[in-house]
């Protein structure tokens, strides 16, 4: 009997270690089932916004309608729309609650041989780097030293002759103190910020990094976009 | 004296529980097999006993055994790209629905030899 006994309790144990190592909901599992739900998530705010949007030119399309004959309200259409596409293409100035990042060279700060210098040679990709995490985390509008980030701007580090480099923003050259001003969510902007380390990264490169924060309604203006529109230069080709 | 088997089987549970110890799942069809090998001998044993014909060193033998056999053939099956498994399944899975048919026979001529007796 005791033989028995002994067999129970080991049985017993295989089917208690069997039971528990089932697997459960893995890692991966669980990862790709939260991918899909802030797919999914995006999604649909994606949808809301294309909702408003068709809304929105489904309104000024009866407002054409409502204006057919009349000169005056057709002109007044026009001219709406043409605000609106100029104030979404970045062409009108924006204010609003925001920060301002200003970079400048700081020879003081402590040299780390693996990080000083680094600026210099690698601003464009820096800058490029700061806008992009400002943009994806509640900027509406961002300009560097003036000049509007727009759909077609650029941010280059261009090489002379004598080795020195020139950041040009919107192929305008521009010198230090870089200034990134941008509207939108200061505190989504600030975070971002303090989670990317922009400030303790810079200043290890050597450079001072100044961010002051504009909470007010029109804390900071951001100017309108300038420069040649993409039709300036080049035109369509119409082979009608 | 029923029970000490039943009182085996929650100490071996509750060991299993409060060790918390987990194989890979790599492992664990190997597990699987053995627990079914190790199903079959405690049913035979079961059998043996109500047959009186149980012998302490043959169930204790037969139990680590078939166990191990059962793994070690689904391990070979394995490395073999045969589900040699099955065939432990298969038989396993027949003699333990044998033992069973054999028990639920005996225990019931019991009971009617009883109501006769009465």
């Amino acid at each position: 009997m005791w033989s028995v006994t002994g067999i129970s309790a080991v049985l017993g144990f295989m089917l208690t270690v069997q039971i528990t190592s089932k697997p459960q909901a893995s890692p991966a599992v669980l990862s790709s089932y939260l991918d899909l739900r802030t797919q999914l998530l995006e999604q649909m705010q994606q949808q809301q916004v294309l909702d408003k949007e068709i809304a929105k030119e489904n309104a000024q399309l009866d407002q054409f309608k409502a204006s057919n004959g009349n000169t005056e309200d057709l002109k007044k259409a026009l001219e709406n729309d043409a605000q609106t596409v100029s104030a979404e293409a970045g062409m009108m100035p924006l204010a609003g609650p925001g920060i301002s990042i200003s970079i400048q060279d700081n020879p003081n700060l402590p040299f780390v041989a693996d990080y000083a210098g680094k600026f210099q040679q690698y601003s464009d990709q820096e800058i490029s780097q700061i806008v992009n995490d400002l943009f994806a985390n509640g900027a509406k509008a961002i300009s560097i030293n003036g000049q509007r980030l727009v759909t077609t701007s650029s941010i280059r580090l261009v090489s002379g002759l004598g080795g020195f480099s020139t950041l040009q923003i919107n192929t305008y050259p521009v010198s230090m103190p870089y200034v990134i001003s941008a509207v939108g969510n200061v505190d989504l902007m600030q975070a971002v910020i303090n989670v990317k380390q922009v400030v303790t990264l810079l200043n290890l490169m050597q450079e001072d990094c100044l961010i002051t924060v504009h909470p007010e309604a029109n804390g900071i203006t951001v100017p309108g976009y300038h420069g040649p529109l993409p039709g300036t230069w080049a035109k369509e080709v119409n082979h009608s | 004296m029923i029970w000490l088997p039943v009182l085996g089987l929650i100490v071996g549970v509750a060991i299993g529980f409060v060790t918390n110890v987990t194989i890979p799942i790599a492992y664990s069809s190997y597990l699987s097999i053995a627990i079914l090998a190790a199903l079959d001998t405690v049913f035979g044993g079961v059998r043996a006993s109500l047959e009186k014909s149980f012998d302490g060193a043959v169930f204790l033998s037969g139990f680590f055994f078939n166990t191990l056999v059962a793994a070690l053939l689904a391990y070979i099956g394995v490395q073999l790209g045969v589900d040699l498994y099955l065939a432990a399944v298969v038989a396993f899975g027949v003699r333990l629905f044998q033992n069973i048919a054999v028990i639920r026979r005996i225990l019931f001529n019991r009971v009617g030899h009883r109501h006769q007796r009465s």
